[in-house]
């Protein structure tokens, strides 16, 4: 018999799993209704939604027996951190399948079976790269266009890259903007 | 990473239990075996997140860059063309195509570019994951 405490680690170890059943649900429900979202947007969205019926079914599986408010507290605290760490690997994965440049790279070369390196890019240029990035950064509204130039509309990426440049120099790493710069020098 | 992360502190979890249990150590820890599951969750779930968010900086990715220049260029703004500059095929492709080549996902020969047999199942995940989703490939 699987205890009550091992049952509620498995529900929460199943979070991807959630995530991804309403993501297959809202996907198709935003695409049916055509609201123009950003697919990352979706995919938070799904992890957001998804905290009523994973909380709803660690209630039932262990929650409801704890007998002292002090273990309920830390016991949902640490069910909080778990959900919300899994589901960022979520994103991130499903974010990798939308943007990373080596998953295009690899699928291009597996549907053409073998390809040159000027046919892959014919198929996926720097030019395709810095567009796909520039409309994804406009429908998310962190960057807005106005007199020809693109402009910072709102921080959060922003800072989200503030601290992963951060975290890279701390590792020894340039920071990104500078590798770019540097290699074109 | 994956064995420094995640291998080695779950073969520690496991050994230390087995051995507790069958009393050929003293209970120094004493944790039941879901205690020692909520503590490996835990940790499991911060490095996973950690080996997933690590290649963004060791790849260098171009959505930081664009956003950390067009941010420091506030509040003139940056044209298309200074962008445009800034990334071309041999900064954006090359090194990619390069980590593939060293990965084992792909191989050269006779000047094409071919899928490996190691490359074949991480593509097609990928490729299963968005027809789940009812999505076209992602565009890069």
């Amino acid at each position: 018999m699987v205890s009550l405490m091992l049952q509620y680690l498995i529900l929460l170890t199943c979070t991807p799993l959630l995530i991804f059943i309403l993501h297959i649900a809202a996907t198709r429900v935003f695409m049916r209704y055509k609201f123009d979202m950003p697919n990352q947007v979706i995919a938070i969205i799904c992890s957001f939604v998804g905290h009523v019926p994973m909380a709803a079914a660690l209630w039932m599986v262990y929650l409801r027996y704890l007998t002292t408010s002090v273990e309920l507290v830390w016991t949902v605290i640490y069910g909080l951190i778990v959900y919300n760490i899994l589901a960022y690997c979520y994103f991130h994965i499903f974010n990798m399948s939308d943007t990373a440049r080596r998953v295009r790279i690899l699928y291009e070369i597996y549907n053409s079976k073998q390809l040159k390196e000027s046919d892959i890019v014919s198929l996926y240029s720097a030019n395709n790269m810095l567009d796909s990035r520039l409309e994804r950064f406009l429908s998310m509204k962190q960057i807005k266009f106005s007199d020809g130039r693109y402009l910072l509309n709102r921080k959060y990426f922003y800072y989200v890259a503030k601290i992963v440049a951060g975290w890279g120099r701390i590792l020894g790493f340039a920071p990104p903007q500078a590798v770019y710069h540097r290699t074109k020098q | 990473m994956l064995l420094l992360f995640i291998i080695l502190p779950f073969l520690f979890i496991i050994g230390y239990w087995v051995l507790e249990w069958f009393e050929f150590l003293p209970s120094i820890i004493p944790f039941t075996l879901a205690e020692w599951s909520a503590i490996y969750l835990l940790h499991f779930a911060l490095s996973f997140a950690y080996i997933l968010s690590y290649p963004a900086i060791e790849a260098v990715s171009p959505s930081l860059a664009i956003s950390l220049m067009i941010g420091d260029s506030n509040p003139q703004g940056m044209l298309h063309e200074d962008l445009v500059h800034v990334f071309d095929d041999e900064i954006v492709l090359e090194p990619r195509i390069k980590d593939l080549v060293e990965a084992g996902l792909i191989i050269r020969s006779d000047g094409y570019f071919m899928v490996t047999s190691r490359g074949i199942p991480f593509v097609k995940c990928f490729i299963l994951l968005r027809r789940l989703l009812g999505l076209p490939i992602g565009k890069g």
